[in-house]
Formats: structure tokens, sequence, C-alpha cells
């Protein structure tokens, strides 16, 4: 029992204390947010509002959206969400070679990229 | 005591309808404006023009935030410079959907001109955007001013082909 502290204000604190933990390891394992928040160490904010201009990555994506929508059983989806996680962990190893070389505009190029695929996937898990 | 660590697990477990509403951070159910709802579920003016067609001008912008690509279409008459159809193609959170589909119904029957001047803030105000979502109705207006430069653009192209090909004819002769 800690010292000065009522039963009541004990719980509360160790609720406080497990979500703070939960939080960070849900924080860390997932490769997205974690490449934000290490960014965010840097004083490097990423804005998810931020409006793209790259034609190329858009009419990519959309392609990819337009590919789920139409794709017809879990076969085909599956195939989908591999060659998602397969772009996921190429652009993952892109923003750390863009942070590790201190590159901070390709890296939130790369957070942009995953972000986009974790919609994707996101919309994939739904169909699914 | 367990409630909240279990909240924050569960996370994205929170849903309200539409379904395809993303919940981000820990699970506050999200309410949308009837209007938005409708332009969801009665979707006007989805689909595709020819992208190469020459009267026609195509806007394709995006936002990671929500995962968001908004395409957006116009067909224009040359002789007028009027939008006589719209069409749009968004993937992305019910607010960007409902946006781009207001902006094809503005759009429609007005000069090109004269849409450059709808402004994100009275899209936002027809569906009773929340803050957290006015960025969605800022993809439209961008979406909107990108179509109609698309257009342009390709005006000015056949525009100065066309007074390329005497120039050519006189060689010739």
């Amino acid at each position: 029992m800690l010292k000065g502290f009522t039963y009541q204000r004990e719980r509360e604190y160790a609720a406080e204390q497990s979500a703070r933990v939960i939080n960070a390891y849900r924080t860390l394992t997932d490769p997205l947010s974690r490449a934000i928040y290490i960014l965010k160490l840097e004083n490097v904010v990423v804005d998810v509002e931020e409006r793209i201009t790259d034609l190329e990555l858009l009419a990519e994506i959309m392609e990819l959206r337009e590919a789920v929508e139409e794709a017809e059983g879990t076969q085909a989806l599956n195939q989908i969400k591999a060659q998602i996680q397969d772009k996921m962990q190429y652009w993952c190893k892109s923003f750390e070679d863009a942070f590790l070389n201190k590159k901070y505009e390709d890296a939130i190029a790369s957070i942009q990229r995953m972000t986009y695929y974790k919609r994707a996937n996101e919309e994939i898990i739904r169909k699914l | 005591m367990l409630r909240q660590a279990t909240k924050m697990i569960l996370g994205q477990g929170l849903r309200s309808p539409p379904t395809r509403a993303v919940a981000v951070g820990a699970g506050t159910p999200r309410m949308y404006h009837e209007r938005v709802v409708d332009h969801y579920n009665n979707p006007r003016n989805v689909g595709s023009f020819d992208k190469n067609d020459p009267n026609v001008g195509t806007g394709l912008v995006g936002a990671p935030a929500c995962g968001d690509v908004m395409k957006l279409q116009i067909r224009v008459d040359d002789d007028t410079g009027k939008i006589v159809d719209a069409c749009f193609k968004t993937f992305g959170c019910g607010s960007a959907i409902a946006s781009s589909s207001v902006a094809t119904e503005w759009v429609k029957g007005r000069q090109t001109e004269e849409v450059l001047t709808i402004k994100n803030t009275e899209i936002a105000k027809h569906l009773s955007l929340p803050p957290v979502k006015l960025h969605c109705s800022m993809l439209a207006e961008d979406a909107i001013k990108a179509a109609v430069k698309d257009y342009e653009s390709k005006r000015a192209k056949s525009n100065a082909s066309e007074e390329a090909a005497p120039v050519e004819k006189a060689a010739d002769a």
C-alpha cells in the first residue's frame, strides 16, 4: 500500500497507470502509430489532414479501393490484403531509412502511404 | 477500474451507423447529421466520365486522415462554358462522401468560373459538419477547383494545337 493514499485513490491511480501502459503498448506495437510517435519525438508532427498533391499516389489508392469494392469472395479479398501487407512492409522500411537519414519529408510521405494502406486494409476486414 | 482499460483495448469496437464511419480514438460513437446519412445512403451522381474526353475535367484530391480519396468530374459545354453534368467517386469517411456528393449537385448547371467561388464553409454548413470533419469539405472545394483547372488546361492545349495546325499547313504548302 502506498503511504498517504486511501484505498479509493489507490485504485484510481492504478487504473490510470494501467491505461497509460496499454496506450503506450498499442502505440508502439502498431507500425504506423509507432512511426508517427517516433517522428513526434523529433518534433516533426504529421498533419494527416494535409491534402496530398501526389497524383500518382492518389490514383493508386483510388484503384486499390475500387479493387476492394469490386472484389468478390474471400480469396480475392485476401489476395489484395496480402498485397497491402507487402506495401506496408515496404513503406515501413522506407520510413525507417528516411528517418535514420533525417529525411523527414520522405518519412512523412511514407507515413501518408501507410495511413492509406491501413484504411484500405480496414475496409477489407469489414468486407470479410 | 477495468472498464476504462477494456474500453482502450476494444478501441474501435464501438460504432454507430453508418457502419463505415472510422472511429478514431477510444470508441466514442460518432453522430452524423441526417443530410450526411442521406447522401451516404442515396448518393447522387456516383460514377465516372471518360477522363480523356476533351469536355471532361477531372479533379483528384485526397487526405490520409480518413483515407480520403476524392475524384470529381465535370462535363462542360465548350460553347457556353456551362457544367452540364458532374459525377464523383469518393472513398473515405461519410463526411467526405457527402461533401463530394453535395459538390456535384451544386456545380451542375453553373458556369465554370462561378463554381470556383463555392466555399468549403458552405458545404460544411449544409451538412452540419463538426469541426473535426471540416477538412472533408475543404477536399470537396479543392476537387471542384482541380476539375475546372483540368478542363481549362485541356482547352488551352487543344487551342494551342489548333493554332499550330494552320502553321503546319502553310509549311506544307
